[in-house]
């Protein structure tokens, strides 16, 4: 039996022989990254990092505490410091939270890549990205941010109720940002990588330097936008943002605590019938690929939005609960964390336009093709509301006539959501949780040049 | 102290066995305790520790930073071996004799947060709640919260420093829901300081929770902001998250050594209106962003970044000092023992000036009177920033007006430097969490309140 196994059934007793049921989970692994000031190396990191974290339910009531020191007895001591939370807290609701008994979990392949190669090789291809970046156009001016990651993750979940579940992935990413300039004129663009396996990268490095230096170069002869309304096309990329607007949406906990703009709205139409959304955490794409949810339930995939109708939202076990809803699967927290409920990869089915048609569907339209500010300094999640810098193309009759910058997006994400007018039908490069293709919006706001 | 000298000096006599000319070693033991407030009741109790050592090593200008969570003789030794032979080739060399760094705490501290009975803590949090929900029937929803740390760090390098030093951080978080004839809104607030939470016994946590409100409901009737560029007004304290954005980031040497600033090479060059003087002060007592030493032991500074429009220093750490030559200002920091230091902010804002608050508004025929920020976000390469306005008002013809909602300012830094052109005499600081290549930190800002003559306001187009 492994140390945490033999450590953890000493918790079990104690927990027993006190009345209370207890969960652990453990994550932690193994990762370095390195990133280049031109061609010298500026940093190389290495880290290797535990954690455990317990959940201590008492009387339904629920308490946490966490440790860096996996010993017998500073285990020890974090649970009992759980324990005094959980007593210290008063149930939620009419249900009482349990642990999950144990469940069969579905074996994902494919998440393992090879790494094997050499330190040298994968210097190489953070050295050679940014040296790619800088071949591309004469006038980018520096890589200011660069690198190439590699991680070994695992995260592991027993309980007293005997779920003992283990998952282990391996992946590297990365990116590089160009600076360029022109004149007095300077505009940043970046591009990034995700692959299970290192030969992928290697093969994408030269698209991706690419990628970085175009969306930097091609924003340089920005002009103004005139204020006004005008129908968008949200670039693939760009549509992510949309979604991690809408995510907390979904959660039955923020439905329980009234929070969600979604209360009452399962069954009802809330977007375009053109628009559909489904949660997949088998989606081997995504970055948010797992096999069983943070209390160890069994993934599954869930459709969020079917044509437009609201079809569920994502739930844990306590919630599905308290809130008399199907049990997806969702439950969200780190060793760290208290136990929420989020989704894993969330992926906008694919329309039948293609880029070119959707920029051709209106007489004006704005190719939006990425958001210049942080959601946090644009977005209010308990309105909806969103006002948020960002930059792209103005398109007449399918016809590019040149960048646009310096203007503000604003509307509503809800109401965004009904004003799809068609979805594109290609995905982006991956790399992330969220897929989208490229979206058509019949009207936003747009703050710009004076009319 | 956490980890005996002897050691210390072994693990950096290891870091430096390839030829590395400098290493460093950061140690951490920080205590966490999150408690919140939902639906009137107890919600969250977390309490956690963070527990491990970050080894940095740098050749020349490559830097090599290394985490474990093994702090005996042997893990940190195979920590720093690891560190030092991941890159060096070279001949061994030895580090200097360790010995202290003597200072004197300018903070002062007074029950530990788990020494603190939690009843008392809590008691905080239900008054937040039941002054919110008395104010008003329309409140749907009260979230409060308290968040505590108390972080224990030795720092050790390879010429011979040694420190130790305690930092508490207390913060009360306080969200409100509303609903005004269908439409939902929301305002927050929060008070707290580097020290620990008895302060919490001082501060009015009833006007808090009722000009939050207040606020909430005044947004649910409130119409959306306009469109356009427009004389904007900024109030103080939080208000100052316009410099730290447009400016203070672009100030780092974490920006400026890659050439990745607009400000880089710009020293003793006007930069901004002869109105506008700034500092960074990690010097203030019990100030949400100051340090007694930063992350890399060297003693904390005030430095003045701009004075009367000329910018007169950068914000400067190790590698930023090695790579550009300019002294470190005591600015090294990061969020723990995970990331390596970078050169950050610490209390920074934009000094006092003579200007009167009622002739800048009196000043405007039609703009907007920004009176609380949200968020702030910015790219130092290019200067683009945008930040959240969560309180705002029309001005017209001089006067105050109707409240609106939904606006953003977005500009670039250099531009809107240039273009503020009345500071007034009424400074105010505020809390902020920074976010950037080290991590998440505590970083105040602050200003009196400015007139900016023109600037981008993101509202919703007529």
């Amino acid at each position: 039996m492994d140390s945490i196994k033999q450590n953890f059934e000493k918790v079990v007793k104690r927990a027993q022989t006190l009345n209370a049921e207890v969960e652990l989970l453990v994550s932690g692994g193994e990762s370095f990254s390195a990133s280049y000031n031109k061609e010298n190396l500026e940093s190389f990191k290495n880290s290797q990092s535990q954690m455990a974290g317990f959940r201590v339910i008492k009387d339904g009531r629920q308490g946490y505490a966490y440790t860096e020191n996996l010993a017998e007895d500073s285990l020890m001591r974090t649970f009992q410091a759980a324990l005094d939370n959980a007593e210290m807290l008063e149930v939620s609701g009419d249900t009482k939270a349990t642990l999950l008994a144990p469940n069969a979990v579905p074996q994902i392949e494919g998440l393992q890549g090879s790494f094997d190669d050499s330190m040298d090789d994968k210097l190489n291809v953070a050295k050679s990205l940014v040296a790619k970046i800088f071949s591309q156009d004469s006038r980018i001016t520096a890589v200011p941010y660069n690198s190439y990651s590699e991680v070994k993750a695992f995260k592991r979940i027993l309980n007293s109720k005997g779920v003992d579940s283990k998952f282990e992935q391996s992946y590297c990413s990365g990116f590089g940002y160009a600076l360029a300039k022109e004149g007095e004129v300077s505009k940043m663009g970046g591009e990034g990588f995700f692959a299970r396996s290192f030969n992928n990268v290697t093969k994408d490095i030269e698209t991706v330097a690419q990628e970085a230096a175009r969306k930097a170069t091609a924003m340089l002869a920005a002009k103004t936008l005139k204020t006004g309304n005008y129908a968008v096309v949200i670039e693939r990329d760009t549509f992510q943002t949309i979604l991690t607007m809408l995510e907390s949406y979904f959660s039955a906990k923020d439905l329980f605590e009234g929070k969600s703009l979604l209360k009452g709205k399962v069954g009802h139409k809330i977007s375009s019938e053109v628009f559909s959304l489904v949660d997949d955490p088998f989606e081997a794409t995504g970055t948010s690929v797992r096999p069983f949810d943070d209390e160890g339930a069994a993934s599954k995939k869930v459709s969020l939005i079917n044509k437009g109708v609201f079809e569920n939202f994502l739930t844990n076990s306590e919630y599905a609960q308290k809130m008399n809803l199907p049990h997806t699967a969702h439950a969200a927290r780190s060793p760290a964390s208290q136990m929420d409920i989020s989704a894993s990869n969330l992926v906008v089915e694919k329309g039948q336009k293609t880029l070119e048609q959707l920029l051709a569907n209106f007489d004006e339209v704005v190719y939006l093709t990425g958001f210049t500010g942080g959601l946090h300094a644009g977005f209010k999640e308990s309105t909806g509301d969103f006002s948020m810098p960002g930059e792209g193309f103005l398109y007449h009759k399918g016809v590019q006539v040149g960048p646009v910058d310096n203007f503000v997006v604003s509307g509503n994400v809800l109401e965004l959501l009904g004003k799809i007018v068609a979805v594109g039908n290609e995905y982006g490069r991956g790399g992330s949780d969220k897929i989208c293709p490229d979206v058509l919006v019949s009207s936003l706001s747009f703050a710009g040049a004076s009319e | 102290m956490i980890v005996q000298p002897s050691i210390l000096t072994k693990a950096l006599d290891a870091a430096l066995s390839t030829g590395a000319d400098f290493a460093d070693i950061f140690i951490e033991d920080t205590y966490s305790s999150q408690l919140s407030l939902v639906n009137s009741k107890p919600h969250e109790a977390i309490v956690g520790q963070l527990y491990g050592a970050g080894i940095r090593v740098f050749f020349g200008f490559e830097v090599v930073y290394v985490t474990t969570n093994d702090l005996s003789e042997a893990g940190l030794v195979k920590a720093a071996l690891n560190a030092a032979k991941s890159r060096g080739t070279g001949d061994a060399k030895k580090s200097n004799p360790l010995v202290q760094v003597p200072f004197d705490s300018i903070h002062t501290y007074g029950e530990k947060p788990w020494e603190m009975n939690r009843d008392k803590k809590f008691k905080w949090l239900n008054s937040l709640d039941q002054h919110a929900r008395a104010r008003s029937s329309l409140v749907t929803q009260v979230e409060a919260g308290l968040n505590e740390k108390f972080q224990k760090i030795q720092i050790a390098n390879s010429k011979g420093l040694m420190a130790y030093d305690e930092r508490a951080y207390s913060r009360i978080r306080f969200q409100n829901f509303v609903e005004v004839d269908g439409v939902r809104e929301s305002a927050s607030d929060d008070d707290g300081h580097m020290g620990t939470s008895e302060i919490f016994d001082q501060v009015d946590l009833k006007k808090m929770a009722e000009e939050a409100t207040d606020r909430a409901v005044m947004l649910a009737k409130a119409d959306y902001a306009p469109a356009g560029e427009m004389p904007v007004v900024i109030d103080n304290a939080f208000g100052g998250v316009i410099f730290h954005e447009a400016c203070g980031h672009g100030l780092e040497t974490t920006s400026v050594a890659k050439n990745a600033s607009v400000f880089a090479g710009k020293l003793g060059e006007k930069i901004a209106h002869e109105s506008v003087t700034a500092i960074d002060d990690g010097t203030i007592a019990n100030g949400w962003g100051s340090l007694n030493i930063d992350d890399e032991g060297n003693k904390t500074k005030k430095t003045t970044l701009i004075e009367n429009g000329v910018l007169k220093s950068y914000i400067v750490d190790e590698m930023g000092s090695r790579q550009t030559g300019f002294e470190t200002t005591g600015s090294g920091r990061k969020q723990s023992y995970k990331f390596a230091p970078a050169s950050r902010m610490r209390n920074t804002y934009i000094a006092a000036g003579k200007d009167k608050f009622e002739d800048m508004i009196r000043d405007v025929d039609y703009g907007l009177y920004a009176k609380r920020m949200g968020g702030g976000s910015v790219s130092p390469g290019t200067g683009d920033y945008n930040f959240q306005v969560s309180e705002a008002y029309i001005i017209r013809n001089g006067r105050i007006e109707e409240p609106v909602k939904g606006a953003c300012l977005i500009g670039r830094g250099i531009d809107t430097l240039g273009k503020i052109t009345k500071v007034s005499s009424d400074l105010k600081l505020a809390r902020g969490m920074c976010g950037s290549v080290s991590g998440s930190i505590p970083a105040a800002i602050g200003q009196p309140q400015i007139l900016v003559s023109s600037l981008m306001v993101g509202g919703r187009a007529k």
